[in-house]
């Protein structure tokens, strides 16, 4: 078994290296390395780091859920949660350090605090909860029935909820960008963080379970696959709302924005790889599942896929109409966008760290938890 | 204390550019960076139409929307009504580029969302931005709204002015001559 597990990492570890070699080109070429522009300044990186912070929310979240409600039959994989959680962070961090143009000034967000910004929110929840989750994490291997758990759990949910709120808030609140601008986004990105936890710790759960010859217990697989199918649900009906709200909008840009996703350059990839990939079939396979867990794992990962397209398209769709600044010009083009090898390369990277995080969690640490299986023979 | 703004009399442009160029000399920028920019419409229908001119360039505004989300407070604003960019505190997050309601903001070589200053520390001395002294037409005009004998301010007693994108609540310091042209 030993052997399966080191070998199945050279994966991961290939994909990490991928990554190095982005991050050195991104180093070296700076923004010409990015398929950014002035007129649609934040890419596919961006869309990676929310994929990747929202994730870690969402796992955390459905932790925190096994924590505080130990009947939901989640309270097995708690341990695991958090470890994955920091798995998913860590890379996400990375990643936007990296897309950053000058991330060391980052400093003066002590220094020099903005607390109009919402990005100044971010890295002070996020900072937070990255430094909640190793304590979390410290205690769960050195003292799992230290009393303090209770109310740094208790504070761990707010902070998550309102890290993964405000992430969305920073395009709510971008106004003059008419398709992220509402109160859709808040909640749109606290819905799709617990969808992509549910599917990034079934993902892994599953992984780990094949390495080490175990499968995902009954009661473990049936929670997440209710939380999954919830999560699903919602987030289709948030987005049916989103898209019969826009494209009725008396707002052109946000208009056109929608009509763009649905009809338009990138129908493709929102019907193929968000709608079709992302929900429906998802869906379509926890509904056939019954129990089965290779369904319910190729339901997880077509969710993750179409989870980070979902990311990447709503970061698009809000950049590439031209903002009338101008009265009277009417622009009959719209911005272009296409992802770098750089791009790619990277989010490749970040993907397999997390990976490889998670795995070397797996073998150094205890994660499961003291008296619920998470694994049956 | 001084409030500087710009006028704009875009009926005046004919496109020459000069402003852009002029701007890039001043600050040394490469030939895919500029400060300002002119917009072109049409205006009426055939066969009597008319093409205009808008120069455009950040509005130095007295709400800006990038001060407003800039995490460090890296674009602030002076007493004076310009607003700049302290590069060393600038994270390059770009976010100041997604609220900018003018597109203005470039990032330049050294991952810094760059800008029109309005020559800052060159105008102090009484000089007058490039892009307005460089100007054939004199389509720019730059000055200080608080002294009732600065040029700008008398011009602005004379001719109605509107501004770009108010909507947004930025309240510009870019005016623009109304006059057919708006």
């Amino acid at each position: 078994m030993k052997a399966i597990f080191e070998r199945w990492m050279i994966i991961p570890g290939f994909m990490v290296l991928i990554g190095l070699a982005g991050a050195v080109y991104k180093l070296i070429y700076g923004e010409h390395a990015l398929g950014t522009s002035a007129a649609v300044p934040w890419g596919s990186l961006i869309a990676g780091y929310v994929f990747f912070a929202a994730a870690a929310t969402g796992v955390g979240l459905i932790g925190s859920i096994g924590h505080f409600v130990p009947r939901s039959g989640l309270a097995a994989i708690e341990r695991r949660s958090l470890f994955l959680a920091v798995s998913l962070l860590v890379p996400g961090f990375t990643l936007i350090g990296i897309e950053l143009g000058n991330p060391f000034n980052m400093i003066y967000i002590l220094f020099s605090p903005n607390f109009t910004s919402g990005i100044f929110w971010m890295g002070f929840l996020y900072s937070i909860y990255l430094a909640l989750l190793f304590v979390e994490c410290y205690f769960s291997q050195v003292n799992p029935a230290h009393g303090s758990l209770k109310w740094i759990g208790g504070v761990a949910v707010l902070n998550k909820i309102t890290a993964v709120c405000n992430l969305g808030a920073i395009f709510a609140l971008a106004v003059t960008r008419p398709y992220w601008v509402g109160v859709y986004f808040p909640v749109y990105m606290l819905v799709t963080a617990v969808l992509s936890g549910a599917a990034a710790l079934f993902v892994v759960l599953w992984l780990m379970g094949k390495w080490r010859g175990n499968s995902v217990s009954n009661v473990v697989s049936e929670a997440l696959s209710k939380v999954l199918m919830v999560s699903l649900v919602i987030t289709a009906l948030l987005n049916g709302w989103k898209v019969f709200s826009g494209l009725n909008s008396v707002d052109l840009a946000l208009q056109k924005a929608t009509a763009l996703l649905v009809s338009g350059s990138l129908a493709w990839r929102y019907w193929g790889l968000e709608i079709g990939m992302g929900l429906l079939l998802p869906v379509v396979l926890v509904l056939l599942a019954r129990g089965d867990r290779r369904k319910l794992f190729a339901a997880a990962l077509l969710t993750l896929i179409g989870v980070f397209f979902m990311r990447v398209d709503f970061i698009q769709a809000g950049q590439v109409i031209p903002q009338v600044i101008v009265p009277g010009i009417q622009h009959i083009t719209i911005h272009s966008y296409i992802p770098s090898l750089t791009e790619w390369a990277l989010i490749f990277g970040a993907t397999g760290a997390s990976v490889l995080l998670y795995a070397i969690s797996e073998k150094l640490f205890k994660l499961d938890a003291e008296k619920a299986e998470t694994f049956t023979k | 204390m001084a409030h500087y703004a710009m006028l704009i009399d875009a009926s005046r442009c004919t496109g020459c550019a000069a402003c852009r160029m002029a701007c890039q000399m001043q600050w040394q920028l490469p030939p895919d960076v500029y400060f300002n920019r002119l917009e072109f419409r049409e205006k009426g229908t055939y066969p009597a139409v008319k093409q205009q001119i808008v120069p455009v360039q950040c509005m130095h505004c007295d709400e800006p929307p990038c001060r407003t989300v800039c995490p460090t407070k890296a674009t602030y604003k002076r007493d004076d009504g310009i607003v700049l960019i302290d590069p060393d505190k600038c994270i390059g997050c770009k976010y100041c580029i997604v609220a900018c309601p003018y597109d203005v903001r470039q990032v330049n070589e050294r991952g810094i969302p760059e800008k029109c200053r309005f020559c800052a520390g060159f105008i102090e001395s009484g000089g007058q931005p490039p892009c307005a002294s460089t100007c054939m037409n004199d389509v720019r005009t730059f000055g200080d709204l608080d002294d009732p004998n600065s040029e700008i301010s008398k011009k602005m007693k004379e001719k109605p002015v509107y501004q770009l994108a108010v909507e947004k609540g930025t309240k510009p310091r870019v005016y623009y001559v109304k006059g057919g042209d708006e």
